[in-house]
């Protein structure tokens, strides 16, 4: 099949870890810039993967083209929850922020049961078992789509942030919003900003991951949990350290769950991520977290 | 105090209830107060039942003795949370129960020896009272019913006493209880440690009741949001908010299961949305409401 | 003079009187209907997982048990109750095992229930089998742990199993195995992988143990949670095991991933899957032809109906073909009529006791599943046997083994 399975492995783990990347990255950006943890982030992924998904069943389309669609459902709906919701918690505390967005991620999967009910919606491209096979090895077509997705976006990102006077005001509200606010930065405009930037990215990855994962409720929830363990080992609110941070997790499980078992290998992911949180709990970039006391 | 005239459908729907409020009694000691959000309360549950169900299955010890040395593992297991991660963030807080429940669920997934792995385990319906085990319903409901008087005393107490001061400062203003003398870090694994204690014997009780113990249905996810959502909802941080949460929220959740079955998620929509609506604009919940009219009754 | 008394007025009164009583007694006795034995409905509860994750298979199992029904309706229903129709009585208990527990007792106080059909999903069907015996209310299922029946007290069973344990399973799996072992000269590994739910792992133990005795070489036995999210990490320890067959036995979903991701990463080992998902007609549309040289193993499978009846289920119901589990509950229906007929009676205690001592050997298509029905003390078809049945690129399930039972021969890629 193929000469070394180690090697396979990290491949793999190569693969997904772009995955976890793609969705850490909006979460990083959103508490990095807004200093808020939100645990509805992987419902807007969710949403508009149903979105993806009702185009393909009905119209036929190819989810990889649904792209536009599946970024403008998103951040429709980023922009209205944050008028509605959002910027009534910036300013408010850590627990009001956690319950809040809590409740919209229970809200949001409950209302996408009600509409869609629970089964499992799979979308088998005719690309979806095609692979390349370079050197003996294989990488499925679909998740080398989604590495190359996470690629542009860090490149992108990368020049924004650093270059753009919008990237840079970005980063002056993520140092310190106050004394950017004094520099004459719009922060109201900045938090908006941020907040459709990180709904965005995971948005218009519907449609590559659509065709990797089953549709379903639940899968929002799924798939943000791996990107937290990724965002706070790589460092809450540091995209850089969190696409290091995906890639580790990623070939880290690959290896493990190859040599041992796929529960316990998750199981030492939530390990890792406790002990991430307990030596260096800004993660390997981070911002400080540590309270006072 | 139901008597036994009730028919087994209300005692059933009863026990769930009380069952629900002791967890949420036992989450509102600790994150109630502190705001430290526990999202992964359930871990006590499944330690509880799964000790219990172990030492029983395995060396015949009784569950009523189980049920005691269950409560060793998740007093470790709170204070060893707290030392970790009452320093930081609150979100890291949640985000690590949440992360021991998971680990906890992989591993009782993964140790089939021990375990049962994802078959769980299952008791069969019998008479052996020694043993924890009765027919008749109505036991199961004096029990719990006398579970649920004891978490009760206990969290009046704490409500009243000096704990619960500590503890509500702790939740208005970390840095200033700390300023005025309080040890944050004791007070706040104290709480937890009493948290835990109080909801591990449901774990094991929920194992004889029911008879049938899975990693996925005691180490539940959902179970834990669920038992923080309806705190916060109810009024998080006071004696009568998990109470009131629990009683409204936990027969209407039955009652939408029941009739409205073909409506799946509505009453997680109902949740979300509840809990949206009062952190936004009641943080202190349905108790908020109520205090907050009679305080208005009063002023008239 | 004397002996004319009455005048006419009194002989009209007495005339009418007697007349009136005559009308009154006839009707009474020729006219008026009967409290009889005749009964219009036999009421049979429908437990079925209509919505949550396994929704697909219980409203598939349901039409199956529809269409029964209505064909037994249609042939007159129940003529031992002079022509009594079956009525079913559907509910959805969910896919929580700890929800269809409350739903199931909740429904057969409430109702008078004769007789039910039980949930074909072993993790349901365990969950919710007390009651019936508690209640005291005959069940049939197409599930297939051996533990469901494991409460029916001996020699007096309430529950019964339609179809193979996962016993049977393990143990045809491991002979079609020998054959082609021993047709092609193979040196075989098999990778066993499975899920984590009741049917998934006894069907799993019960390959690995038969698959020993056999003396074939496995190379892995590994256990996933279902559901997956993510095949990946299964197939690749599959991969790592350098097994050239793999024995998956999963639900529907995982089965489409396992089989894309073992596709998409060149995993070339032939597969022979424990059942289930592996012979849904969606395993089958989401895959199209990378379905073709699938194996697995069944309880039954359509190609025993004859043509005709396969047609007409397809244009019915709007299928490719009739799955494994229609055959199972149409059989378990028909067990019931079968018991109702010879019970003579709704009484779920009289019915019971007809199944107990229920041989059917023919049906409206030929014997009931292969060899037809006949409970054991425990409760189980002891003539349910497993076959294994194999996939075309376009979409044909056809019955490979045993060889008596075959409907065509099975081919090996390559």
């Amino acid at each position: 099949m193929f000469e070394s399975i180690l090697i396979q492995a990290i491949i793999n783990g190569i693969a997904v870890g772009s995955i976890y990347a793609i969705i850490a990255v909006g979460l990083n950006i959103i508490f990095g810039i807004m200093k808020i943890v939100n645990f509805a982030h992987g419902e807007y992924l969710m949403i508009a993967m149903y979105a993806v998904f009702w185009l393909y069943y009905y119209l036929g389309i190819d989810p990889l083209f649904t792209m536009p669609v599946s970024l403008l459902v998103s951040l429709f709906l980023g922009y209205i929850i944050y008028k509605i919701v959002i910027n009534k918690i910036i300013y408010r505390e850590d627990y009001v922020q956690i319950a809040v967005t809590m409740g919209l991620s229970i809200f949001l999967i409950g209302m996408a049961q009600l509409l869609w009910s629970p089964t499992y919606r799979g979308i088998t491209t005719p690309y979806a078992t095609y692979s390349i096979y370079i050197g003996g090895y294989y990488l499925s077509f679909p998740h080398l789509i989604a590495l190359l997705y996470t690629l542009i976006i860090s490149i992108f990102l990368y020049y924004f942030l650093k270059y753009t006077k919008t990237g840079i005001a970005m980063r002056a509200a993520a140092q310190d919003a106050i004394g950017a606010g004094l520099c004459g930065i719009n922060i109201e405009k900045i938090y908006l900003l941020a907040w459709l930037f990180g709904i965005g990215i995971v948005g218009a990855s519907a449609g590559i991951l659509a065709g990797i994962y089953y549709t379903h409720p639940y899968i929002g929830q799924i798939l943000v949990l791996y990107a937290f363990i990724v965002a706070v080992i790589g460092g809450l609110g540091n995209y850089i350290g969190g696409l290091i941070g995906a890639f580790i997790l990623g070939i880290a499980l690959s290896i493990s769950t190859t040599y041992v078992s796929p529960d316990l290998s998750l199981a030492l992911a939530y390990l890792v991520f406790i002990i991430v949180l307990l030596l260096r709990p800004s993660g390997l970039m981070g911002v400080r977290v540590v309270r006072r006391a | 105090m139901i008597p036994t005239f009730a028919g087994p459908a209300i005692l059933r729907l009863l026990i769930l209830t009380y069952m629900t409020l002791i967890m949420c009694i036992s989450w509102n000691i600790v994150s109630g107060y502190t705001r430290f959000l526990s999202l992964g309360h359930s871990v006590f549950l499944g330690i509880g039942a799964y000790t219990s169900a172990i030492l029983y299955t395995k060396y015949g010890i009784s569950p009523w003795i189980g049920m005691v040395i269950s409560l060793i593992p998740s007093a470790l297991l709170a204070f060893v949370i707290g030392i970790l991660t009452f320093r930081l963030h609150g979100a890291f807080f949640a985000l690590t129960t949440i992360a021991i429940l998971q680990i906890l669920m992989l591993l009782a997934l993964h140790f089939v020896d021990i375990t049962r792995g994802a078959l769980g385990i299952i008791y069969l319906p019998k008479n052996d009272p020694f043993n924890f085990f009765f027919l008749d319903i109505a036991v199961y409901y004096y029990i719990i019913y006398v579970m649920l008087l004891v978490a009760l005393y206990i969290s009046y107490s704490i409500d009243r006493g000096f704990l619960g001061r500590s503890l509500k400062a702790i939740g208005d203003d970390e840095v200033a209880a700390a300023a005025i003398g309080i040890d944050t870090m004791r007070t706040k694994i104290l709480a937890f440690i009493i948290s835990a204690v109080i909801a591990t014997p449901v774990g094991t009780f929920y194992a004889q009741y029911i008879g049938y113990i899975t990693p996925e249905s005691v180490f539940s996810l959902g179970f834990s949001i669920r038992i923080a959502v309806i705190g916060m909802i109810g009024g998080a941080g006071t004696f009568l908010g998990p109470i009131l949460g629990t009683l409204i929220l936990v027969p209407a959740d039955q009652l939408l299961t029941i009739y409205l079955s073909s409506y799946y998620g509505l009453n997680l929509v109902v949740y979300g949305f509840l809990l949206m609506a009062i952190m936004l604009f009641l943080p202190k919940g349905v108790i908020g409401i109520i205090e907050g009219f009679t305080k208005w009754q009063r002023r008239y | 003079m004397a002996i004319k008394m009455v005048s006419y007025r009194m002989i009209s009164i007495i005339l009418s009187i007697v007349v009136i009583l005559g009308i009154i007694t006839y009707y009474f006795l020729f006219l008026y209907p009967r409290p009889t034995e005749e009964v219009k409905e036999v009421n049979i509860a429908v437990f079925m997982p209509l919505s949550g994750e396994q929704s697909v298979y219980g409203h598939d199992i349901l039409q199956a048990i529809q269409y029964a029904a209505e064909e037994i309706n249609s042939q007159g229903g129940i003529k031992s109750l002079g022509g009594a129709k079956i009525k079913l009585i559907v509910v959805d208990i969910t896919s929580d095992a700890s929800k269809a527990v409350s739903i199931v007792e909740d429904t057969l106080a409430r109702y008078k229930i004769s007789a039910a059909v039980g949930p074909g999903l072993s993790y349901l069907m365990i969950a919710v089998q007390p009651i019936f015996i508690k209640y005291k209310i005959p069940a049939v299922t197409g599930a297939i742990s051996i533990d469901i029946l494991k409460n029916n007290p001996r020699d007096e069973p309430w529950v019964f199993m339609m179809g193979p344990t996962s016993e049977i399973f393990g143990g045809t799996s491991a002979k079609f195995l020998d054959e082609l072992r021993k047709r092609y000269n193979l040196s075989i590994k098999i990778a066993i992988v499975h899920g984590s739910t009741e049917y998934e792992v006894r069907t799993a133990e019960a390959a690995y143990s038969n698959f020993k005795n056999l003396g074939f070489d496995i190379v892995l036995k590994e256990q996933y949670s279902t559901p997956l999210t993510d095949a990946t990490p299964i197939v690749q320890k599959v991969a790592a095991s350098g097994a050239n067959f793999v024995y998956p036995v999963s639900y529907l979903t995982d089965a489409i991933l396992i089989i894309k991701t073992m596709k998409a990463l060149g995993v070339k080992a032939v597969v022979i899957g424990g059942g289930a998902g592996y012979l849904y007609p969606s395993f089958y549309e989401a895959l199209k032809e990378n379905v073709a040289y699938v194996i697995s193993v069944a309880q039954w499978n359509h190609d025993f109906w004859p043509k005709d009846k396969i047609e007409e289920y397809k244009r019915k119901f709007n299928v490719l073909f009739p799955q494994e589990q229609v055959g199972v509950n149409y059989a378990g229906v028909y067990a019931l009529k079968e018991a109702i007929e010879r019970a003579g009676s709704t009484d779920p205690i009289k019915i019971a006791e007809a199944l107990r001592r229920l041989v059917i050997n023919t049906g409206p298509a030929g014997p009931p599943m292969y060899y037809g029905v006949e409970f054991d003390e425990r409760g189980w078809n002891k003539r349910a046997v497993a076959v294994m049945v194999q996939w075309t690129s376009d979409g044909r399930l056809i019955t490979i083994y045993p060889f008596d039972l075959a409907k065509g021969s099975f081919q090996l890629p390559k």
